[in-house]
């Protein structure tokens, strides 16, 4: 069965329709990549799955494991396991990263009906999974994402995702901003982290990203409907062509795009 | 009207007259009389204007600097200059103004960048510089850009294809001989595609013996980054002690790209220098660096201007200057929030280490906020060595001297610290040591 | 999340709003010099004392009342207002058992009890209800280590000498309008006095309450340590809830001798008006000290209540390596307006001062931050570090930051850091979407966000202090 159902959604922002009609499957263990120009609605998706308010969904329906997703909460999802990297990492002033930390993964556990971790457990286990993205201790106590750099805010949710162990992780432009060696170590985290139970969606208004983490399927979005399908080399073919040739008004050429 | 503004008329006019520019295209004719209509219009600034309220223009307002024609040959000799200056990997070199062809290579340049001397651009590339020229840095509000224009024939293109990397920095090297009193009005152009990311330096230096003739280098950057290009800038201005130095950087971000720039300012009688940000997509950095050490009567000028026009943009500037003699700082920091740019985050740090009683500092922080859902945090100071750490350095037995130059590159060492470590930082290093004599090696390599 | 499940979350009930009823010999409204001698023989006072009132109240008569603060109210009519109000009982308490147990039930409900076996751990309390203190407690013990702590009309009875000494040599009675009308009319208050080189034992703390209709209240306190002593002393306030706007004009003097600490901490929670801003204190408040060589004065505040706030405790950095702290949450709501900052006057060499005000906007509350950083030509290498951060919950609230920095010595290093950020949809989705609730979220946040300054209050007060804003921001969620 496949872990979400997207069927036919239709999504409004401020009266405007953003999304109109978006059908995505994606199964446990694959990995899904939706690209398109600026505006096309990659983050609104993103943001109607992870139920941000100020979305109003206006026909369609999303299924999580088979059940109705759209009615559920953030924090419910959250739990069910969806978990959303955000393009714009917020920043919580006073607030420890690991306490905040905690605070999620024991909620979360206490909605499941687990144990809640202790300081000393969580804390190892944080030590682990920091690993996987370089993060050193010294974030751990540092607020939320308060004074890091635009790298740090995006390992830091790529750490966060390990800690919490979602079944469905959307990254929401994760690669944006990044310098290479930044872009690597996040793509690493991300590769570590896909798992046959797992299935992820990634956002990204570069191709670039694809070069480092290799998609199972890839699809182009534009004016709010997916309108092309396939397997990797559909982003290669992005690459090469630019969104022009699928028939996209206002989308990004690639080689004059550096001369606006 | 000034003689020397009707001296710079003068040049200019002659310049464009010139046989030789006969042949340049109609676009490049326009833009230059554009510009010496403007250079005219606004003529030399003075310390009634605003933007240039503490600064002071030595002799480049008594108007005798001549620009130099041709191609700078007979410089091989100089080639020990430059290597002492410069950093392996290609380079173009321009002596005197002029491109000097002997000590330029852009051999070793990564696939897909491009670096060529700006009259090859003009000839081969000319529909993208008409795109970019003078589009950053504008000829009718700035009066040394419009004179920069006015002369423009010499200077750079870089530019990066979309997606390019290069692990190597390129470098431009401007030197002065000092032999005669020369105008140089060099212009660099960059442009980044997509996701590319690349580090630039530019270089001026004085290749002349001490006591030469003072030179007057007006130099114009345009940076154009497309969505998620990277691009670090250094600035490295070692020019003579007579030398006098003008140069304006103007930066377009595009969507998610980042800009670093790194300003150091050793050298000149007075040296100011620019740097503009604009963020036109969301998701950009920015950062904005510089470090100026003054000694004897030199004037060192910085003034940067950061345009949060659009929202979640970030931006980090730290400026530090150390004067010493009767030197002159001013730091001149504006950040314009307006009122769309939501979520901006704004940093600015301005720190002066007064070494003499006769050393002057002025920090100027303007923060001008139209929106409201940011951070925007700006600190100044101005202040001498900290005596208690003087006093303990001293009681374990470092020499006063000595403890004053530890402390001193101390203070310094942390605008050095934001480059990433490589062979650029350790040029610069190297220079500040030279600056800064009797810093402890062992601090400047460690 | 919408502005509308912000406005319920930041709906908040005051707690400390009912009405004690006690027989009070309460003065008619109206004020001339004749009300000022009636206060003064009340009150038993020295020639000295009368004498400096009706200085102040004929200064007062030639001041205008301030303008250029950022609130907004209607005229106050300074001849309805009663100038005096006690409960009726023997003026000295030899016990608590004389205190009428209406106010000691009252100070108990606020949960601040009396009664020597019920007391706070360790901090001996000043109760003020309206114009007079109505018991002290831990005297004795107090008394030991040689601290004056008492009620301010005790300390003009016994220790003349020291009021004498030090009153109006910080805020003199001409310095503003409030307090020259204070100076004039000003009823009790706490005086505390630490003798040189003594650390005082516990916390000193005085408990303000406005019981009675139509009165003003007009305290004073004084504090004075010697040479090398410290203190950390504490101020809470409440008031019934009521239609009519009520005046609160204080008047606080500091004096920290040379390496003397005072810290004062105040947790301000006067009955803010309703909903629709009517009643409500007006708090217009001068709070200053002086610090002299090596000396540091710390002012921490939590300014939840009054309808209307006017505040700026401040500091004169007199001696060299003196240090002046100014930590402040203040939180607007409903029709609430706050006008509160400090002022830093570098005057000794090495003087350091650091300011962090914390300004919580809710509903269509109006908070500024008004900060003068003075630095004059003597204060050599002076340092200020200033940071202003605004929170706005909905976008009906405002909020405004007014720094003024003049330095007249170059070798000063001035730091200004401002923030003004929106609450709601970016780091409560954040929160959320990691599978926290909406309610811890809020209450996360808002605590992280006052964090720097809570920090600097006595645990007592700090815990007072996040449950005032608890209250005030929890609430119905949607």
């Amino acid at each position: 069965m496949a872990l979400l159902t997207v069927r036919n959604l239709h999504a409004r922002v401020a009266g405007k329709d953003i999304l109109k009609g978006i059908d995505l499957e994606v199964a446990p263990g694959e990995v899904h990549a939706i690209m398109g120009p600026n505006g096309s609605g990659k983050s609104t998706l993103a943001s109607v799955l992870a139920g941000r308010d100020g979305y109003e969904v206006t026909q369609g329906e999303v299924l999580f494991d088979g059940k109705p997703l759209l009615e559920l909460s953030p924090e419910a999802r959250a739990a069910a396991g969806v978990f959303l990297a955000f393009q714009y990492p917020v920043e919580i002033p006073g607030v420890g990263n690991i306490h905040f930390l905690r605070t999620a993964l024991n909620a979360q556990r206490r909605s499941k009906g687990l144990e809640e971790l202790d300081a000393m457990d969580f804390l190892q286990l944080a030590k682990e999974k920091s690993k996987l993205v370089q993060l050193d201790a010294a974030f751990m106590n540092r607020s939320v994402n308060e004074g890091f750099s635009g790298g740090e805010k995006k390992r830091n949710e790529i750490f966060q995702m390990a800690v919490l162990e979602p079944r469905l992780a959307i990254l929401d432009e994760t690669d944006s901003g990044l310098d290479i060696d930044a872009l690597r170590t996040v793509a690493g985290g991300v590769n570590a982290l896909r798992s046959p139970e797992r299935g992820m969606v990634l956002i990204t208004h570069y191709q670039r990203l694809l070069d480092y983490i290799v998609p199972d399927k890839v699809h182009v979005i534009a004016a709010g409907r997916i309108v092309r399908s396939g397997g990797r080399e559909l982003a290669l073919e992005l690459e090469e062509k630019g969104y022009g040739w699928l028939g996209l008004d206002g989308g990004k050429k690639t080689t004059a795009e550096a001369r606006r | 009207m000034t003689a020397a503004l009707a001296h710079y008329l003068d040049v200019a006019t002659r310049f464009q007259a010139a046989p030789e520019q006969a042949s340049a295209p109609q676009w490049l004719k326009r833009l230059r009389a554009d510009a010496l209509a403007h250079f005219e219009r606004q003529g030399l600034p003075t310390t009634r204007d605003e933007a240039w309220k503490y600064s002071r223009l030595g002799s480049i307002a008594e108007g005798t600097f001549i620009p130099r024609t041709g191609v700078s040959r007979d410089t091989a000799h100089l080639s020990a200059v430059v290597e002492r200056l410069g950093l392996p990997g290609p380079r173009l070199v321009f002596v005197d103004g002029r491109l000097a062809p002997e000590l330029s290579s852009v051999a070793g340049l990564p696939r897909g960048l491009t670096l060529k001397p700006l009259r090859d651009a003009v000839r081969e590339d000319g529909e993208l510089l008409e795109s970019v020229l003078g589009q950053r840095a504008l000829a009718n509000e700035h009066a040394f850009t419009a004179l920069n224009a006015a002369l423009l024939e010499e200077g750079v293109l870089l530019r990066l294809a979309p997606g390019a990397l290069s692990e190597v920095p390129v470098q431009v090297v401007f030197l002065t001989r000092g032999d005669a009193p020369v105008l140089s009005s060099p212009r660099i152009l960059v442009v980044a595609g997509e996701s590319s990311e690349a580090s630039l330096v530019e270089t001026y230096a004085s290749a002349g013996p001490a006591g030469s003739a003072a030179t007057f280098t007006n130099a114009v950057t345009e940076v154009t980054l497309g969505d998620n290009a990277s691009l670090h800038h250094y600035k490295v201005q070692v020019e003579a002690d007579a030398a006098l130095h003008v140069g304006a950087l103007h930066a377009r971000q595009g969507r998610d790209s980042r800009f670093a720039s790194h300003a150091f300012a050793f050298g000149g009688a007075m040296a100011r220098n620019e740097v503009h940000a604009a963020f036109a997509g969301e998701g950009g950095d920015a950062t904005l660096n510089g470090l100026y050490v003054g000694q004897g009567a030199q004037h060192l000028d910085n003034r940067t201007a950061l345009d949060h026009a659009v929202p979640r943009c970030t931006s980090r500037e730290l400026y530090k200057g150390v004067l010493d003699g009767q030197s002159r700082g001013t730091f001149h920091g504006l950040i314009r929030v307006r009122q769309d740019a939501q979520h901006t985050d704004s940093r600015q740090q301005n720190r002066n280490l007064l070494l003499s009683e006769s050393a002057q500092a002025d920090a100027r922080p303007q923060l001008e906020i139209f929106a409201d859902d940011v951070k925007c945090a700006h600190g100044a100071a101005v202040g001498r060595l900290d005596a208690q750490a003087l006093f303990y350095l001293r009681s374990r037995g470092v020499p006063q001297a000595e403890a004053e130059r530890l402390l001193t590159y101390a203070f310094a060492r942390e605008v050095v610290e934001a480059v990433p470590a490589g062979p650029v930082r350790a040029n610069i290093e190297a220079l500040l040591a030279v600056k800064l004599p009797g810093a402890a090696q062992r601090e400047v390599t460690a | 999340m919408s502005t509308e499940t912000l406005q319920e979350l930041t709906r908040r009930p005051y707690a400390a709003g009912f009405v004690t009823q006690v027989e009070s010999d309460t003065f008619p409204p109206g004020l001339d010099e004749d009300v000022i001698r009636q206060i003064s023989a009340k009150k038993g006072e020295p020639e000295f004392l009368l004498d400096w009132r009706l200085k102040a109240f004929r200064h007062w008569k030639t001041m205008k009342e301030p303008t250029w603060q950022a609130v907004t109210y209607a005229p106050i009519d300074y001849q309805a207002i009663r100038y005096y109000s006690a409960p009726k009982q023997k003026p000295v308490k030899a016990s608590l058992d004389e205190v009428d147990p209406e106010i000691l039930r009252t100070y108990e409900k606020l949960g601040i009890p009396l009664h020597e076996q019920k007391l706070l751990q360790n901090v001996a309390v000043d109760a003020v209800f309206d114009s007079v203190s109505v018991a002290t407690t831990f005297k004795d013990k107090l008394a030991k280590a040689g601290v004056i702590f008492c009620s301010f009309s005790e300390a003009v009875r016994e220790h003349p000498e020291l009021v004498k000494k030090y009153l109006g040599t910080v805020v003199p009675y001409s310095d503003n309008y409030f307090a020259a009308l204070n100076s004039a009319v000003f009823s009790d208050g706490s005086f505390v006095y630490i003798p040189k080189g003594v650390r005082c034992p516990m916390e000193l703390s005085t408990y303000f309450r406005i019981n009675a209709a139509e009165t003003g209240q007009f305290e004073r306190t004084l504090i004075v340590a010697e040479e090398g002593s410290y203190v950390s002393y504490l101020e809470g306030c409440t008031a019934p809830q009521r239609d009519t706007n009520q005046l609160h004009a204080a008047v606080v003097e500091l004096v920290a001798l040379d390496n003397a600490t005072i810290k004062y901490s105040t947790v301000q929670n006067w009955y803010p008006g309703d909903a629709e801003g009517r009643g409500g204190i007006f708090n217009f408040v001068t709070k200053r000290g002086i610090a002299h060589r090596a000396a540091k004065i710390s002012w921490t505040q939590v300014e939840t209540g009054s309808a209307i706030t006017w505040k700026y405790p401040s500091v004169i950095l007199k001696g060299d390596d003196s240090v002046g702290e100014f930590y402040s949450v203040a939180l607007t709501n409903n029709m609430q307006q706050a006008d509160t900052g400090t002022k830093m006057v570098h005057i000794g060499k090495n003087s350091r001062s650091t300011i962090v005000s914390k300004g919580i906007s809710a509903g269509r509350g109006q908070n500024t931050y008004r900060g003068l950083v003075k630095v004059l030509k003597s204060a050599e290498n002076a340092r200020n570090y200033t940071q202003c951060d605004s929170l706005l919950l909905g976008d009906k609230c405002g909020a405004h930051t007014v720094p003024y920095i003049e330095v007249k010595n170059a070798s000063a290093q001035v730091e200004h850091e401002a923030s003004t950020s929106k609450i709601g949809e970016d780091q409560l989705f954040y929160c959320r979407q990691r599978g926290i609730s909406q309610e811890d979220a809020v209450s996360m946040i808002v605590n992280g966000f006052c964090r720097q300054v809570f920090k600097e209050l006595p645990m007592e007060f700090a815990v007072e202090a996040q449950k005032l804003l608890g209250v005030s921001l929890e609430g119905s969620v949607g």
